[in-house]
């Protein structure tokens, strides 16, 4: 709204030349509200800070995704409808506060599969804020060292895509750490197309990764029929393409724009629309009990008959439920594979504890790689995504 | 369509005055080659002898998953296992429905093999449908024929067992409901027919496979699991399926027969099943077949080596 009446003809054809008497006094109402606001916020912000100083005394740690998560789902329960803010105002709002209210109980240092732009940085956004210190890392090894090394709080690495399936790299750095799965976090993967001047007739060639411009394949087809593509070794990588040159456009997250001061011109043009990535967050803290946990853990079994059985049926007889299983082959051991398994349960939870106990008498080589909540879609969804046609 | 042509020796053509038979589509004389099925990474029908595999009923994790394991390392190319068992008595074990197809899921992306799975009834066809990657009409639905008309028009591939009183050509009349509806992609199964005989459970009518492959272009594989009610003679029969011309076989594996709720007498070990694995592979080249899976370090080629640099760059 600006202050100055556009057309100052308006101002005798329209309402009483005297309008902006009416909105002095509401003006003065926002400001004042603002002011409470602020002050409410500090003092939000002071509060969470001692509860960060008591957190850091007990050893618990800072970032607490469940009783966020509650908070935010609480407050936008509270939102009706026909109130000013709608809900999904009052969760964008909150979510907000909370991480700048958790940058000052101690500012977050989050490793990530680097450039900017990325979809680790989106994901590291979306959970950390821009107020975390984000730090890009070269590869998944790196960002997984930097959080061992201490240098940063939090490592953010890519374990599946609904699509493309298992990260098989973050999973056999997972067998050579010790850092924990905190949390999981599910990310859209939801691609825009973005330009310099954000004129679609312009563009020539669009630049991508070629698993986004894959992605988009008929999208393309239909939209841009005969444009060009323009293969990148990253989304950011095709990012600077079109930076370069006006009629090339970039395929890739949204937040891309931000960074590279480009226009989006068409979002949401993935074919598979319900395209998602889960990545985990690890650090060198456990997790605590929500009574909704799912824990991780890899366990190696020999090249024979019925050993997979042998290792699984103990957790049957302790009365756990399995919710995932995938193989890999060991890098050391020809013929030998290692498997992970996702449980229903918190590792501290008794049951938990003697289906591992039993699963370390079948195997030798058995570690638990921590426990977080588990996802809040139904199960059912997850299973059909997963069903997506072989043949 | 997937069917297409591969071996270029036709049959003589058909004398233009001939009458084709009440099977229409299924017949020869509609595609004088054989059909060839793409089941993802294999294709039945042609060179490669297709092994569908596992445990009769879907029952628990551990059996479910160990068994999709140990029939994946042996060779086989389909994980098969029951969610909707038909039962003859109503006080048998009937099955674990959504619950089994979930664990189906599991050993899926355990092992990347395609499910094969039973669906017996119309109204559960979208369900299973949605976890399965062949949809398997068992012996006792095969002359359901409004479970056929609704199957002929899923997008998935048909394992069609032949009814346990049907004759060949009642049979194909029952793939031809499928092949009217629209779904071209249907393998037909010997399981052994109803006779006098009392010594095996059924009675395997292998000279069917020839007499099916000289009526239709539809591939065909034999079930000697349920045919014969015997482990032990499960392995000879697989070989005699081979040696006849069958183009695949669906065996019962269990990691232990002794607990299996459902079927546990004719169900091969693990160790069996791998032991019998070799030995047909020993034998495809004798009869123009192959079977490619055996021998090679099954998860390392679709895990290991692509997704590492493609990961690091996209996200």
């Amino acid at each position: 709204m600006s202050d100055q009446p556009d057309n100052p003809a308006g101002q005798a054809a329209g309402p009483p030349a005297d309008f902006r008497a009416l909105l002095a006094p509401l003006r003065a109402e926002i400001d004042q509200l603002d002011a409470r606001l602020l002050d409410l916020l500090q003092q939000r912000a002071r509060a969470a800070i001692e509860l960060g100083r008591i957190k850091k005394r007990s050893s618990l740690p800072i970032m607490d995704l469940t009783r966020e998560r509650e908070v935010v789902t609480r407050l936008a329960q509270k939102s009706g409808p026909g109130e000013g803010l709608g809900t999904e105002a009052v969760i964008g709002v909150f979510t907000e506060i909370i991480k700048a209210c958790r940058a000052a109980q101690a500012p977050t240092k989050v490793a990530f599969l680097g450039p900017a732009g990325t979809f680790s940085h989106a994901a590291a956004l979306q959970q950390f804020g821009r107020l975390a210190q984000l730090i890009p890392c070269d590869d998944l090894a790196e960002a997984f060292r930097a959080a061992e090394a201490g240098e940063a709080d939090f490592a953010l690495a890519p374990f599946e895509n609904t699509t493309e399936g298992i990260v098989g790299q973050t999973l056999d750095l997972m067998t050579a750490t010790d850092l924990r799965v905190q949390a999981t976090l599910n990310l859209p993967v939801r691609l825009s197309l973005m330009s310099v001047h954000g004129e679609l007739p312009r563009i020539r060639s669009v630049s991508s990764h070629p698993q986004a411009l894959a992605q988009c394949r008929n999208w393309l087809a239909l939209n841009m029929p005969g444009v060009e593509l323009r293969p990148a070794v990253s989304t950011a990588a095709g990012a600077t393409m079109a930076l370069s040159d006006e009629s090339t456009a970039v395929i890739g997250h949204p937040s891309l724009s931000s960074f590279y001061n480009l226009t989006v011109m068409s979002g949401d043009l993935q074919d598979f629309k319900h395209n998602q990535t889960c990545f985990f967050i690890l650090s060198r803290d456990d997790g605590l009990p929500t009574g909704r946990d799912r824990t991780l853990a890899w366990f190696a079994a020999p090249h024979s008959s019925g050993s997979l059985y042998n290792c699984l049926q103990p957790l049957a007889t302790a009365g756990v439920n399995l919710t995932r299983l995938h193989s890999r082959p060991n890098p050391g051991q020809p013929w030998e594979y290692l498997f992970f398994l996702e449980l229903e349960g918190h590792f501290q939870d008794e049951k938990v504890i003697a289906a591992i106990a039993a699963l370390k008498a079948e195997t030798e080589k058995c570690r638990v790689l921590g426990s977080y909540t588990a996802p809040e879609e139904p199960a059912e969804t997850s299973a059909k995504v997963q069903s997506a046609p072989l043949f | 369509m997937d069917a297409q042509p591969v071996q270029a020796p036709p049959p003589a053509p058909a004398k233009p005055a001939a009458k084709l038979p009440p099977y229409r589509l299924t017949c020869r004389q509609a595609h004088p080659e054989d059909s060839i099925i793409s089941l993802g990474a294999c294709a039945i029908g042609g060179p490669e002898f297709i092994v569908m595999a596992g445990p009769c009923s879907v029952e628990a994790d551990p059996q479910m998953l160990g068994t999709a394991w140990d029939v994946k390392l042996s060779g086989a190319h389909v994980i098969r296992g029951g969610a909707f068992k038909p039962r003859s008595s109503p006080y048998s074990f009937q099955g674990l429905a959504e619950e089994g197809l979930k664990m189906l899921a599991k050993a899926r992306e355990l092992t990347g093999l395609g499910i094969v799975t039973e669906v017996m009834d119309s109204t559960d066809v979208d369900l299973v449908e949605s976890y399965a990657d062949i949809l398997q009409v068992g012996a006792r639905n095969s002359q359901n024929f409004s479970l056929l008309k609704r199957l002929g028009k899923s997008r998935k591939p048909v394992l069609l067992k032949r009814g346990l009183m049907n004759t060949v050509e009642e049979f194909l009349c029952s793939a031809e409901y499928l092949l009217a509806g629209g779904n071209e992609r249907v393998i037909l199964c010997e399981r052994g027919i109803r006779t006098f005989e009392t010594s095996t459970r059924n009675t395997l009518d292998l000279s069917s496979v020839l007499a099916i492959k000289e009526r239709s272009h539809l591939p065909v594989i034999v079930d000697p699991s349920h045919a014969s009610g015997k482990a032990s003679y499960v392995a000879p029969l697989s070989r005699a399926a081979l040696a006849v011309g069958a183009d695949g076989l669906m065996i019962e594996v269990h990691c232990s027969p002794e607990t299996a709720l459902c079927d546990g007498d004719e169900s091969l070990k693990p160790e069996q099943f791998r032991e019998l694995m070799s030995s047909l592979a020993e034998l495809a080249p004798c009869f123009g077949r192959r079977i490619s899976t055996l021998g090679q370090p099954p998860a390392v080629e679709a895990n290991a080596a692509g997704s590492t640099p493609k990961y690091a760059e996209l996200f």
